[in-house]
Formats: structure tokens, sequence, C-alpha cells
């Protein structure tokens, strides 16, 4: 029967673990012809196949899932967003979930996880902190696979942070072998398998392998052999956090659908919700929802999301990513260096106020329950203010230092004319029109300009020449006017001559030294944001109700939740996470959900070897 | 037990024994080389940003007037700390960056990104922020393992520190160092996390009293290192090729740390101590005397680090100054971008002027350091070590031609210092096909050849043409 069943197994076309042994991968066929109970072993009571606990009832039967719900037909519209970059969508009614790189825990998820997987097994001391170099930026995101080229001090940093946190876990012994189950009657050989099959599991946030219980305990055993056992524990633990299964979310998929595309195992659905929403491991209650299956489908996805945006870490996670989307990092350091002769009470504080109070606004416009929408991101007449940054938004009111929300007058509106962002789109004494353009255009629209031509400094303040003109009669005359910098840059100015109201700390005028301010502004190219606007007020408001707007919006989280840079066959997802975000009125959190029901997020790419 | 670890167990016994200045004399399967005495050359590079202002840099004649010659020269005012150590330094103008004048060296995006891509690895950028190669300090990383049979003479093959009050903006800048296309070499900005890594309990891992037997907790490590490797080759195998590669390229990152566990570095140091503990702190980047700790830390850790031979490229990527540390302005690339025009404004052009100043107080104090540090042949570190002050740009007002160079040190018997070469002052764009003028690309490869590495090209093919003349010979 074993024989039968093996040359079976090699003709069908896709794979379904199910409790396997030795590696063999099962297909639903062969349970159909009984060869299931031939080859199946449960040691140690987990979802356990050959590709590490991939299989399940949710695998998909001849090559098609029947937990993906009911692809919707996509329009052209759906596909024509973004006249810069209209999408593709080849076989709209196809799995296509594109690139599925292996992606490495960032530093943050690095950290949190080893703290959150002490304190799972008992160990609340706090673990010395790991040496990690700094993460490349990639796409505009610092988790992007692309940019996580292994180094010489990450290796170094892996080792040395493992083998301070081990030296934790042993001296903690008594818990660490308490919570795998481990008792005083216990053997060691015993022990060891709990410790192995409880502990990997969390670490590796699967059930370990048949296959990698053998190798591990052969480690273990030769460790304990010249150290024993107290040593042996440590050095696991040690080797477990500088593994691959440990430091990398490697993913094997199960079943290949029609197209080629693999269905995600529920660990690996619960891995991919946990570091999107939280930064870090799955929890209890994502470790059960995957050994139950309910995660095969999106309806069961739906309902751990709408747990996890309840929970606190889901707001860093969110504030993380506004962070990177909207370049807070690099804005940050340039707002709050200004030239303190040319602002009076000018202080490093007070930047460092407008930026904390930026980020303030930005996740209570998020979270808030009724209007968390795109629109009110780029309308909302809000903003977190106290005593030193009151002043720059008209407030008169006496405050403290601490941070209060605050209505502003209707000369604001949105995320554009918070302060924050206006005095990061400047430079030390003068705003930039050129640098808040390029910002519409990347950030809000996703049509950047191309690149300037070389040896254009990209850090340069208002043009050299033309003292006795206004900013923007200097870049209109000298940039503008240039054959080889006008075709982009009357397109990136004119959305950045919007915001001429607003000097380079964010606080509003009408007139620029002796001159007059001109707002006046105008967008095309766009797909529904076109016009002609008096000043940056209309222009959100019209951004605001922009489905080229919320595709971009929708694009960056993509790129955020799949920790790459999106390409032509994202298209088919885009649209639709698109669709939906639009169809909700622009919910933020809407789009979340959408975004983890998607095909990219549930199913990844062949693996071709 | 390998022969390196018996005859490291030796040195140990003679330690034990009280004989442990004798260990130098005992040979090693690894760093034969320098079983003998042989003293290691080492390499540090100094990368400054936003160029150099052409005025304030070119040496005077005798006495700080007139023009200078190739040995009758005296620094510029700006560069006043660096004449204590003028026997020390050889000065370079008119070198250009040749690598980007030749087909495929020409590169998009601003100078300042052209630069930090261009400026170590001669080559053109791989994407609007990263550069398309190696840069020319892993080249002798590479090098130095060449010669070492494949192996890190050192426990740590290259260091990279970071001198800063803000961290630059990562999303648009990358660094100057490279391991290859894309993938730039990560640099510390705290000095504690970088202490702990060089002096694990404090003191350096060369002179901590060893074991009398093999360290368990070494072959322990060793051994967790093997078997990840084999782990990490194990995964791989499941996933895609791509995948399987990247997990590659880390398994062989950990084969390599588990080969330096073994690493001895040279056995002719006079004295190796680690920095005390409590004068090594953390840095926080943007906030306090972030530029006051790592401007006066990190030379120190670099300095120990090599004299201690744990390792010998120690690579600088010094950032702008708080406007504290020298009276200026909230925005220093500003002013520096109106160059040359605004040398006639008497408060830019003093601000301009205590930037490179502050540069130079900085590049004579490791240079000082490295002179109080003896080694066996009665000579100091720096004789032992190659210099060189780099940067993003040629020139303060971005410009390309014309690279303005320093280079400190003992010349490694290779360079004869002391002296001041131009090379001429020509303009971008003025390369044929058959160019003779100097380039940094010639130049790095020379300062490969004077840290020990057989190397004749590096950089954008095309870009070499051999030896820059007139820079070598023994002082």
């Amino acid at each position: 029967v074993k024989k039968f069943c093996a040359a079976l197994e090699s003709v069908i076309p896709f794979r379904v673990g199910k409790q396997s042994s030795h590696g063999i991968l099962l297909a639903i066929g062969l349970t159909l012809v009984g060869c299931s109970g031939s080859v199946t072993t449960d040691t140690n009571g987990g979802d356990e196949s050959a590709n590490g606990g991939q299989g399940g009832e949710g695998s998909p039967v001849d090559g098609v899932d029947p937990g993906r719900p009911k692809p919707e037909v996509l329009s052209t519209k759906s596909l024509e967003r973004n006249p810069s970059h209209p999408l593709t969508c080849a076989n709209p009614m196809e799995v296509s979930p594109g690139p599925s790189p292996l992606v490495r825990l960032t530093n943050t998820e690095y950290r949190n996880t080893l703290a959150d997987l002490f304190k799972r097994v008992g160990i609340t001391t706090a673990i010395p902190e790991a040496d990690l170099p700094l993460e490349q930026v990639v796409g505009g995101f610092s988790n992007n696979a692309e940019g996580q080229s292994p180094s010489v001090s990450l290796v170094e940093g892996v080792e040395s942070g493992g083998v301070k946190a081990a030296v934790l876990a042993k001296s903690n012994l008594k818990a660490l072998t308490g919570f795998v189950g481990c008792s005083t009657a216990m053997d060691e050989a015993a022990c060891t398998e709990k410790l192995l099959t409880g502990f990997g599991k969390l670490a590796f946030r699967r059930p370990l392998q048949t296959e990698e219980v053998a190798r591990w305990k052969g480690y273990f055993e030769s460790v304990k052999t010249s150290g024993g056992f107290d040593t042996a524990v440590e050095t696991l633990v040690s080797t477990m956090l500088q593994a691959p299964q440990f430091l990398y979310r490697p993913e094997l998929g199960r079943g290949a659908l029609k197209g080629g595309a693999l269905k995600l195992s529920g660990y690996e659905v619960a891995s991919r919700l946990s570091y999107l929403l939280w930064d870090t491991m799955p929890d209890a209650d994502l470790f059960s929802a995957a050994e139950a299956g309910t995660l095969d489908d999106a309806d069961g996805i739906d309902k751990q999301v709408a747990r996890m945006l309840g929970d606190p870490r889901a707001k860093t996670v969110v504030a993380d990513f506004h962070k990177q989307w909207l370049d807070l990092g690099r804005l940050r350091p340039n707002g709050t260096k200004k030239d303190a002769a040319s602002f009076k009470g000018w202080t490093e504080p007070t930047g460092i106020a407008l930026f904390d109070g930026l980020e303030k606004w930005v996740s209570e416009v998020f979270w808030q329950s009724q209007n968390g929408t795109l629109e009110t991101l780029l309308t909302d007449r809000r903003a977190f203010v106290n005593a030193s940054t009151a002043p720059i938004y008209g407030i008169t009111e006496k405050l403290g230092a601490e941070l209060v929300l605050r209505d502003l007058d209707d000369k604001r509106s949105g995320l554009l004319t918070q302060a924050g962002m206006l005095a990061g789109l400047a430079h030390d004494k003068v705003h930039s029109p050129i640098l808040r353009g390029v910002f519409v255009l990347e950030k809000l629209l996703c049509a950047p300009p191309p690149s300037p031509p070389q040896n254009v400094d990209l850090n340069a303040a208002s043009p050299k020449v033309g003292e006795n003109l206004s900013t923007r009669d200097r870049i209109v005359q000298n940039v503008e006017s240039q054959a080889r910098c006008g075709g982009c840059h009357k397109l990136i100015d004119a959305a950045g001559f919007s915001m001429e109201n607003f000097d380079a700390i964010g606080a509003y005028r009408t007139k620029e030294g002796t001159f007059d301010v001109n707002s006046s502004a105008s967008l095309k190219d766009t797909l529904d944001a076109d016009g002609d606007f008096s000043g940056v007020v209309p222009m959100s408001q019209k951004l605001g109700k922009s489905e080229q707007v919320a595709q971009c919006l929708a694009t960056q989280w993509y790129r955020f939740a799949m920790a790459r840079s999106d390409e032509q066959s994202d298209g088919c997802n885009i649209a639709r996470v698109t669709d939906a975000f639009v169809n909700s009125g622009g919910d933020m959190k809407k789009l979340l959900t959408e975004l983890t029901r998607s095909d990219a997020f549930r199913y990844r790419s062949p693996i071709t070897h | 037990m390998s022969r390196s670890r018996i005859l490291a167990d030796r040195r140990q016994l003679l330690t034990a024994m009280g004989l442990g200045g004798l260990a130098h004399l005992m040979p090693t399967l690894r760093n034969s080389a320098h079983a003998a005495g042989v003293i290691p050359k080492r390499l540090i590079i100094f990368y400054t940003q936003h160029g150099t202002e052409p005025s304030l840099w070119k040496p005077r004649g005798p006495g700080g007037a007139g023009e200078a010659t190739e040995t009758g020269w005296t620094f510029a005012p700006t560069y006043k700390a660096l004449e204590p150590y003028q026997k020390d330094c050889l000065l370079l103008a008119g070198v250009d960056r040749r690598s980007t004048e030749l087909p495929g060296g020409k590169i998009s995006g601003d100078g300042h990104q052209n630069g930090q891509c261009a400026s170590l690895t001669a080559g053109p950028m791989a994407t609007s922020k990263y550069a398309g190669g190696r840069s020319i300090d892993q080249h002798i990383v590479e090098g130095l393992k060449m010669n070492n049979g494949g192996i890190s003479p050192t426990s740590v093959p290259s260091l990279h520190l970071r001198i800063l009050q803000n961290l630059p903006n990562l999303s648009l800048w990358g660094n100057p160092y490279y391991y290859g296309a894309s993938m730039p070499v990560p640099i510390a900005h705290s000095p504690k996390p970088v202490y702990d890594r060089l002096f694990p309990g404090g003191v350096s891992p060369m002179m901590a009293p060893k074991p009398m037997g093999p360290d368990p907790a070494v072959l322990r490590r060793k051994s967790a290192l093997s078997f990840l490797t084999n782990e990490f080759g194990k995964v791989g195998n499941a996933l895609g090729k791509e995948d399987a590669m990247k997990l590659q390229a880390h398994a062989a990152l950990i084969r390599d740390l588990e080969q330096r566990l073994d690493a001895t570095g040279s056995k002719s140091k006079v004295s190796c101590t680690a920095p005390g503990s409590a004068s090594i702190t953390n840095a926080n980047p943007g906030s306090g005397d972030t530029w006051g700790i790592t401007s006066d830390q990190m030379p120190r850790l670099a300095a120990a680090a090599l004299a201690c031979d744990l390792t010998r490229v120690v690579c600088f990527q010094v950032e702008e100054p708080a406007p504290s540390a020298y009276n200026g302005p909230g925005d220093i690339h500003n002013v520096v971008h109106q160059l040359p025009g605004a040398m006639g404004n008497p408060t830019s052009a003093g601000q301009v002027t205590r930037y490179h100043e502050t540069h130079a107080k900085l590049f004579a104090r490791i240079i000082e350091q490295l002179k109080a540090i003896p080694e066996s042949d009665g000579k100091t570190l720096l004789d032992h070590t190659m210099i060189w002050w780099t940067g993003e740009l040629p020139e303060a007002g971005h410009g390309w031609a014309n690279c303005r160079y320093i280079l400190a040190g003992g010349g490694n018997e290779y360079f004869k210092m002391g002296r001041y070469k131009s090379y001429g002052n020509y303009s971008r764009g003025q390369y044929g096909t058959d160019a003779k003028m100097p380039s940094d690309s010639d130049l790095m490869v020379m300062l490969a050849r004077a840290t020990g590495i057989t190397t004749d090209k590096f950089g954008t093919p095309g870009a070499n043409h051999g030896e820059i003349p007139g820079l070598r010979g023994m002082v």
C-alpha cells in the first residue's frame, strides 16, 4: 500500500500536507484512496507535516481553494485610478499573489519576538539588548525584503544577542522546563523532547517537523554529552534564536492552485497577521486559530484582525507605518532644525513638539471610530499643540508643555497643513514649494516626478539669483524657465505653491517678507484631482475624495504589509483592495482588513528551485 | 584538535608560566606572516561630507607664504591642527573621480548621492540610493582574507564607525561603504555596543586570561555556528532559488564568524589595552551631545581595536558636527552650497572655515592617538597605518573635479610621506580615452597595496591607469 501511495503521490500535481512523516506530503487524492493512514503519524499532537505544519483542513482541492472569497470582477476604472501607473490584471479569477520573497524579522520584530517568547515561557526578566545594525530602507519601508541582505554585524549581533538571552533562559530553567511540561518524575530524554517541541514551536512559530526534531535533538545531545543538561538547554536556546526558522519567516505554503500559487498554512498566516499588526510573534489565540484551521478562510482572518486591531500593539504599528509612509523620520530632523534668528522664539523643543503633535494627530485621525477615513486625514481641522507650538497655529490659549488637541481655524485642512509637515518640507530659513510639491505627487498621488538631472542638489535651498523676488517667483523664473527643469517643475511647483501661505515652521502668513503671498495652485494629469485651487484647503478637500489618492494609500499599505515593493503582477490585488477601500468611504481600518483578505496576503508564489 | 588550537594552548601555557612575553615568538598556522614579529599594515578611511573648499585647503609655501612645492610647504591655516604631523602627511591635489566619466560610470541622482555611492566604490550607482559595487575597504578585507588562507586574520574584519550629531536621512542617503551592489555595510553610531563587541568583559579578547585547555564556551559557540550553517542550508533547500541564495549568504557569514573565533591577530603588539569601560557610553543621535561623545570615543575605540589587532581596517563616516561644536549654522549644507561665492561673505566664510577646522582637529587627534601607541619594532601604531581623508564630494560647492586628499601615517613601506603633490587643476569632462590624469581608482589600488593586498584594478573598468606617479618610496 505504501509503495502504491508513494507512486500516486508523485504524480499528483498539488501538495497537501496532513500530519505526514518523513517529509512526505500527501495529496488529497491519497486520502481518498486510503493512503493517509499508511504514512501518517502524529508525534507531538500538533499539526505536523513535512513542510512544518503547513497542511490542514483548509488545503485546496483540485487546484481550487474553497476558503477563497469569490473574486469580484474588476472594472477598467479599478485598474486605471493612477494615470501615471495603470494596473494590469491578466487573469482576474486566478489567484495571483505576486512575489513572495523570504522576509527577515526587522529589528523591532526581533526584539519584540524575543521578549514575547520569553514571557510566554515564564521568563519576565528584561532581556539584554541585542546590537543590531540599522535596516536599509527600500521603497520607503524598512521591512522591505529586498533591503535585508545579511551583514557581518547582523550575524554578530544576533549571535551575541542569542547567547545573552540564553544565559537568562538557563538561569530561569525551572520556568522554561515547567512551561514545556517537564516534571521531576520525567527523565531527561522525555524532557528534551518536550523542550524541542514546546519551546521550538514557539520560537519557530509552528510545530517542528519530524526531521527537524531529530536534527535538533542530535545537536542537543551532543552538547549535553560535554556540558550537561542545563548547558545543553542554554545552547539550544541560543542556537534556536539564531536559526533561520526564527530570524526569517520561511513560507512553504501547501496545495498548489490553478496557476501555481500556494495557499499559506494557518501558522504562516498567523505569523503574517502578527508581524503586520503587532510587530511580534503570534499570541496563543493565533496559534490556536492556526491549529484549528480557522485562518484558512478570509472570514476567520477577519475575526482575528478585528481582535488584533483592538490591541495597543496595533497602534504602535499603525504609527510606524505612517512615520515611514510620510517620511517623518527624514522630516523630523529637517523640521526641528530651524534658524532661530529667522523665527523668533524657535527652539529645538518647539520642533520636537511639532512632530510629536503631528504623530499624535495622525494616530487620532486613524483610530477615531467614525471618521478614521482618508478624507478626514486630509481635511481634519485639529492639532495637538502645547505652549511652544500653539502660537504657530495662531492659538492664543495659555497652555503647558503637554500636547493637547485643539480645533484650528479654516485656514488649515488636514495633513498638508499640519505645522510639522510644513516645517519638515522646508529649509531652515525658507519654505520649499518644491519639497512640498514633490511630497504631494509622490506620497499622496503615487505619481513621483522623474529624478532630477545629474548634479542637481536635492537639498539646495531656493535658487541663488533673484533676491528681489518672492520664493515663488524666483522658482518660476529660474527653475521652470529652464528647458531641462521646466517640464517636471511646472507639475511639482503647481502643487507646492498651494502651501505658500505657510512659512518654514508652518505658521500662516499673507506676506513673505515684503511680497504678497500667492497660493494659487493647480493639479493636472491626475484621475480625479485636477483643478485650479486658491490654496491648500480646497486642494486638500479634493485630494481627500480622490480615488487616485485612495489607491496610493492602499499601495503604500500593500508594500508595508507584504514587506516588498509592488510589481506588475500585483495589479489584481491592489485594484481589489482599493475598490473595497473606496466603497467603505475611505475607512483606513477597513483598508487593513481588506489587505489581510487579499490573495497576496493569504497565498504565496510557486517555489522555483 | 587543530594545530592552531594546540599552538594557541601552548601560548596560554607560557602565559600561565609567566612567560607570556615570549608568546609572540611562537609560530601559528594562521597569521604565519606575523609570526616573526611582522607588524600588520592597517588602513583607516576618514570620510567627511560636503567636499573641501579649495581656498581653505591649498597648502602654502614655507613659512605660510608663497606657492607650495612638493617638499616646501606648510598647511593652510584652516588645517593648522595638522602642523605637528606634517612629516607624517602626504597631500594630494588634482585627482579626479574618473570612474564616473567613463561609459557605464554615468550616474543619476544628485551630487551627494552620487558621491556617497561612487567615492569609495569608484563605480556607478545601482539605484538612486545605493552603490553598484564593493567599496575599497571591503576589497581590502577580502584581500586580507585571501592572504590568510581564506579566513579573516582578525576577529573583526572591518570596523565601521559613525561620528555624528544627527542620523542622516537613511531613506534618501545611503552610506559610502558596501559589501557589494546595493549592500551597504552597517555603520555603528553608538560607542558602547562597539566597545562590548570589541572588548567583551572590558578586556581585549587577545589579552584576556585563557583557560588551560580549549575554552568550552568558545567550543560551544563554534559548534552552534557549525550546526546553524547546516540548518540554513536545510531551510534554504525547501525554498526557491533566490531565497536559498539569501540564506546561503547568511550562512557564509556565520561560517566566517565561526572561523574568526579562532583569529588570534598579530603577536607583535607591545601593549594592548581596552579603553576603560566607564569612558565609553551610549549615544543617542539627535539628542544630547552626541557629536561630543562619538568624536571622542569612536577614535579611541578605533585606536584600541587596531592596537589589539582586532581589526586592520577602520572606516569612519563623519557626519555634520553639532552646530554648537563649531559655532556653525543650523544647516551647513546650505552655506557650503553657495560656495565659492559664499567665501565673500564673512559670516559664511567663517562657518565653512570652522567646519573644516573641526574635521582637521578630529583628524589630528586620530593621528595623535595612533602615534602614542608603541609597537614591538620600537615604532608606533601610526607608522604601520595609512589614514585616508576622503569624502563624498571633491569640492565644496559640489564640484566633481579635483579631489583633494590628505594621507597620513607611516607610509606602510609604500608611500613616501611628508610631501605635497599636485597633479594639476583641470575641469570635469577633460578626459579622453587616452587620458593620463590620475584617478581616485588609482589611489585606491595603491592604498590596497599599501595594506598588503595584491591588486591591479578597482572600480569601473578603464578607470585605472596604474600607480599614480611620484607617490611611492620610503621616507
